[in-house]
């Protein structure tokens, strides 16, 4: 089955990777792919779509090439910048679902938000060391990642802190991302308002169900984000 | 235990390697792993490509048909150090006997080769197996024989379950049953047998469980103390 909607991915890296194979396997015609960071060697034991030849080229260039050669029915665009507050609205325009495979709490707000004001469905994930999360946030929100975490914690020092993650562990939330990006084209979602919980160490899954926060500051009942303005992706005490 | 890591492993594998729960130590036996990849399709693909990533260097690939060169360049691909070996399908328990000989882990797609588990208990070798439907992913690890997954997971005798119905569900069913095979090599928990069900729909619940034992286990009728396997500290 051939999907023709585009689906936009934040983020080249692990969770990207397991996101963009089960894309690209499960028939997916257009991915667009944006990040603006290098491969590196302490990259490949997760991010499994870059090969040591690509080491010091563009990720999403390194992914596009990767993914040319397995499925070379997906048309991918690779957009080598950042996902901010400036540049979100235009990157997702014409996207049908924002899957956020990015490492860091200011993106993961930021792509909540932007999905939120522009009604996108978005599939969040996250790791570190050997667990992870995801949960998808339906058009609008009621409830979204912010329901949940509110805001930025004191200091942003990365979702996938410098240890870690065991290589597969990304490779399980964000092929989980990319079915269910999927599974929103078809209307059939499983993680819509329920945040999945893995532990590779323990072999164990648990889902919680999440309510709408009516004091959400982007989808609450009187929301003060309306705008994604750009101070107010930095976390507290970061210059940038 | 010295972890004996070069330079170069140190530096790629940095970030599993400053991980509490892998360590050098834990990092050294990954890459003296030896894993048999039982089957084919998808599945087998993309946990043969998460295994290569994180540093495992052999694997053995035994298939009914000629998907081996397909393999192996996969798992090339992600690691030039990696190299697989050809093992045609064996034809009874003493050829499974022989296939499996020194494997740290068995990693296989499908629960229907009483056979191949039997085979596994006698040379104490864990196994990580994976199923998936239309829906749903089953991994099941047994890190020391039985009990039967014919009888402890109500799943007919017999069914074959190698090809996969979607193939994003392959993907995450390949890469957890890598997770899995790490874990068992890494040697962080000890012996048990453990079955995870996700159904990938709304409000259906995960499941995990440690398996009982089962008095009727084709292996050892229920005995527990027989043939526990040892969770290798590498494939030699």
């Amino acid at each position: 089955m051939i999907l023709e909607e585009p689906v936009l991915l934040v983020g080249a890296g692990g969770l990207g990777c397991g996101a963009a194979l089960a894309l690209a396997a499960a028939g997916l015609r257009h991915l667009v792919v944006v990040d603006d960071d290098v491969v590196e060697e302490s990259n490949l034991h997760r991010q499994v779509l870059h090969k040591d030849a690509a080491i010091g080229t563009t990720k999403v260039r390194s992914l596009a090439a990767t993914l040319a050669q397995l499925y070379p029915s997906v048309e991918l665009t690779p957009i080598r910048t950042r996902f901010d507050a400036t540049s979100a609205a235009r990157l997702m325009q014409g996207c049908a679902v924002l899957v956020d495979a990015s490492d860091n709490f200011r993106t993961k707000f930021l792509c909540n938000d932007a999905a939120v004001l522009a009604r996108t469905p978005l599939v969040h994930a996250a790791v570190a060391g050997l667990r992870g999360q995801i949960l998808t946030v339906a058009a609008g929100g009621l409830p979204c990642y912010r329901c949940l975490f509110e805001d930025l914690p004191a200091a942003d020092a990365g979702v996938g802190p410098p240890a870690g993650p065991l290589g597969p562990v990304p490779g399980v939330l964000g092929a989980l991302q990319g079915h269910e990006a999927l599974a929103l084209l078809r209307g059939t979602p499983a993680f819509v308002g329920r945040l999945l919980q893995y532990d590779a160490g323990s072999l164990t899954m648990r889902s919680v169900r999440l309510r709408p926060n009516p004091h959400c500051a982007v989808c609450g009942t009187r929301p003060t984000i309306s705008r994604l303005d750009p101070s107010s992706y930095v976390a507290p005490g970061c210059s940038s | 235990m010295s972890s004996g890591l070069d330079l170069q492993a140190a530096r790629r594998y940095s970030r599993q390697i400053a991980l509490p729960e892998v360590g050098s130590e834990g990092q050294a036996r990954i890459l003296a792993a030896r894993i048999a990849l039982v089957g084919h399709g998808l599945a087998i693909e993309t946990a043969a490509r998460y295994l290569a990533g994180a540093g495992v260097c052999r694997f053995r690939s035994i298939v009914r048909e000629s998907h081996v060169a397909h393999l192996a360049s996969i798992a090339a691909e992600v690691n030039l150090a990696a190299r697989t070996e050809i093992c045609p399908w064996p034809f009874d328990g003493t050829a499974w006997g022989a296939a499996l000989e020194g494997q740290t882990v068995v990693l296989r797609v499908g629960f229907d080769d009483d056979a191949m588990v039997r085979a596994a208990v006698r040379a104490a070798v864990p196994v990580v197996a994976v199923r998936t439907e239309a829906t749903s992913i089953d991994v099941l690890s047994l890190r020391r024989h039985g009990p039967c997954p014919h009888l402890s997971l109500d799943v007919p005798a017999g069914l074959s379950n190698a090809t996969e119905s979607d193939p994003g569900i392959a993907v995450v069913a390949g890469a957890l049953a890598a997770c899995e095979a790490l874990d068992i090599v890494v040697g962080r928990n000890g012996p048990r047998a453990r079955h995870l069900r996700l159904v990938l729909a709304p409000d259906q619940e995960p499941l995990a469980q440690d398996i009982p034992w089962a008095p009727e286990c084709f292996v050892c009728g229920g005995n527990a103390n027989e043939a526990v396997i040892p969770v290798q500290a590498s494939g030699g």
